[in-house]
């Protein structure tokens, strides 16, 4: 057969069960029949066919007019990489190690409520240090995101942060949001008020499941289960502040990987508008009851798929409920657009995108690089301290240079030629935790393993096109009710 | 295991970009005579070997020679996009005739 004069761009594919899967590098993807995909990559393919021209469409092959189609794909592979164009956003504060909790798999190794403040909490100086770090950044938005131990106990740290940054920032005239990541036990009168002042800042609270699962993994420093407390403060909170502003984080234990439709149910119950689907890191507490925490990657996947499919399921009868992890690769796959996620992108958002300053003023990459520091002592991602170096000192390093470089998945074995790189990202901090160096070893790699079959999932569901699944999942990427995004208004019901 | 492939028909970069995704079970070894490669593939994990590993790894091959040689025909248009997103130039037109076969 003879050879049509047509020639390829930038492209990956990967055998999709019985059809082909090709993504492009700006995240346009298509399944092909293997017999057209042979055809395909022999130049087989006539200009007068519909396949020559959807590929041709979807920027696979090309004809013509190369010079249009290279500025096109330069401008969708810029917006794909914005996040680069913002630099450092999230900014994350540890302002104490100590908390009223015990979790089972702490990933912070938190010290208790009574341990010396000297050893434990941010001092005002650092934080007032750590704020004019932040503020230093490019970004034109930033997130100064509160962490712990519970951030709470040290509650006149956070006042002093917050009325910092904003009285600094009115010269500056960033967008300033804040976050207090509490396991809400704590939560005063006080506090309530100071949050009703403050409309900028947002609640990141955890919730496991329902009293038993809950109570399985979190409980307080005498061996108590923290829920009943959580949902009288939660009650609170929502009544007080709204529950715009409260969000929650699961984290999926073997507690819980089996009874995930009871936890999806307490959060519906408990007024969540979704759910983010957290699979445990090996950090910490985590990593020294690793025993008693772990679960096959495999098993996750199974589970994974049985309560995706009860949530599509939710959404359908008119509850809005995304789960949040979906959305977001969802959101990568199905527009043009780049996300916010900081742990699932390339170059890694180490350091680029988020950072965490310890409660001394040490400044790490990231959560997870603060969480290897604490659990083995290795400070390999610590890339300076805020008394002792400046801005530049810090994000201009040659240590976070390379740590970023070698976190470009376009250039890492196995992550180049996979289909699913457009939509992926790097981790160098759990590479270099789990595997002994940055770059990883992906066939090796559990992340690695995990996304590619929640990849696989969501990839199998977008080849059977299903009219109202992808409703669910276009209604999820929108943030918006699926009544308000259906074609044919009046075609699910409103909850 | 002992595999033989002919040079002429696969690459060994596409061989060894096969090999990767089985390293953690399996050690490669690859030897060259001429345009034959024999690759021997050795199990690490208590001596086992999976029986469809041959046709497994051959598949992998093929797909991955598929990959180096459409890349061959875009790879330098690859590095023109990235380089136009991040550092846009005023003359593409120039660039693209220099890159057409």
């Amino acid at each position: 057969m003879s050879e049509f004069p047509y020639r390829f761009l930038p492209f990956r594919f990967e055998r999709f069960d019985r059809s082909i899967l090709l993504a492009n590098d700006v995240g346009e993807f298509c399944f092909l029949d293997s017999t057209v995909f042979d055809r395909f990559i022999h130049r087989q393919l006539s200009p007068s066919e519909e396949m020559f021209k959807n590929l041709k469409s979807k920027r696979f092959l090309f004809d013509d007019h190369l010079p249009e189609i290279i500025e096109q794909l330069a401008i969708a592979y810029r917006t794909k990489k914005q996040f680069l164009f913002d630099f450092t956003t999230l900014h994350m504060l540890v302002v104490t190690q100590r908390c009223n909790q015990n979790c089972l798999y702490c990933h912070a190794v938190s010290k208790s409520q009574d341990s010396d403040t000297c050893e434990t909490d941010m001092s005002l100086e650092t934080a007032h240090r750590c704020v004019e770090m932040a503020l230093m950044s490019p970004a034109p938005s930033i997130k100064i995101e509160f962490q712990g131990g519970e951030p709470l106990i040290a509650f006149g740290v956070i006042r002093s942060i917050v009325d910092t940054a904003n009285t600094l920032n009115e010269n500056i005239g960033k967008n300033i949001e804040f976050v207090i990541c509490t396991n809400l036990t704590l939560i005063s009168a006080e506090i309530i008020d100071f949050l009703l002042q403050n409309k900028n800042i947002s609640i990141s609270t955890s919730l496991d499941g329902p009293e038993s699962i809950h109570d399985a993994c979190r409980c307080d420093r005498a061996g108590v289960g923290s829920y009943r407390v959580f949902k009288d403060k939660f009650r609170l909170l929502q009544s007080s502040i709204g529950k715009e502003r409260i969000s929650a984080l699961m984290t999926v234990t073997p507690y819980n990987l089996e009874r995930l439709k009871e936890v999806v149910n307490e959060y519906v119950e408990s007024g969540f508008n979704s759910i983010f689907l957290r699979p445990l890191n090996k950090f910490g507490a985590a990593q020294v009851n690793w025993g008693k925490l772990n679960y096959n990657v495999d098993d996750f996947l199974v589970h994974f798929k049985e309560i995706l499919d009860y949530i599509i399921t939710l959404n359908l009868k008119g509850h809005y409920f995304p789960e949040v992890y979906t959305t977001i690769l969802l959101t990568r796959i199905l527009t043009p657009y780049s996300t916010g996620f900081v742990d699932l992108q390339s170059p890694a958002g180490t350091g680029i995108s988020g950072v965490i300053y310890d409660y001394n003023g040490d400044v790490y990459v990231s959560d997870e690089a603060r969480m290897l520091q604490r659990t083995t002592g290795d400070r390999h991602f610590c890339i300076g301290n805020v008394h002792k170096n400046t801005w530049g000192d810090i994000f201009c390093s040659s240590q976070l240079k390379e740590i970023v470089d070698k976190s470009c998945i376009e250039s890492l074995a196995g992550c180049a030629w996979c289909v699913f790189q457009p939509y992926c990202g790097g981790d160098p901090v759990n590479n270099y935790a789990e595997q002994g160096e940055i770059y990883g070893h992906r066939y090796a790699n559990e992340m690695c393993h995990r996304h590619k079959g929640v990849f696989n999932l969501l990839f199998e569901y977008l080849r059977k096109n299903d009219p109202e699944i992808m409703d669910v999942f276009w209604s999820w990427i929108m943030n918006k009710p699926i009544n308000q995004i259906a074609i044919s208004p009046g075609s699910y019901a409103a909850v | 295991m002992n595999l033989e492939f002919d040079l002429k028909a696969i690459s060994i970069n596409a061989l060894k970009n096969a090999a990767y995704s089985f390293l953690g079970d399996y050690e490669f070894q690859f030897k060259t005579s001429g345009t034959n490669v024999q690759v021997t593939i050795t199990p690490l994990k208590n001596g086992l070997i999976q029986p469809d590993i041959a046709s497994i790894y051959r598949n992998a091959a093929l797909d991955h020679q598929i990959r180096i040689e459409t890349e061959k025909d875009y790879r330098v248009i690859r590095e023109m996009i990235v380089a136009q997103a991040f550092e846009p130039c005023d003359n593409v037109d120039e660039l693209v005739q220099k890159i057409k076969p």
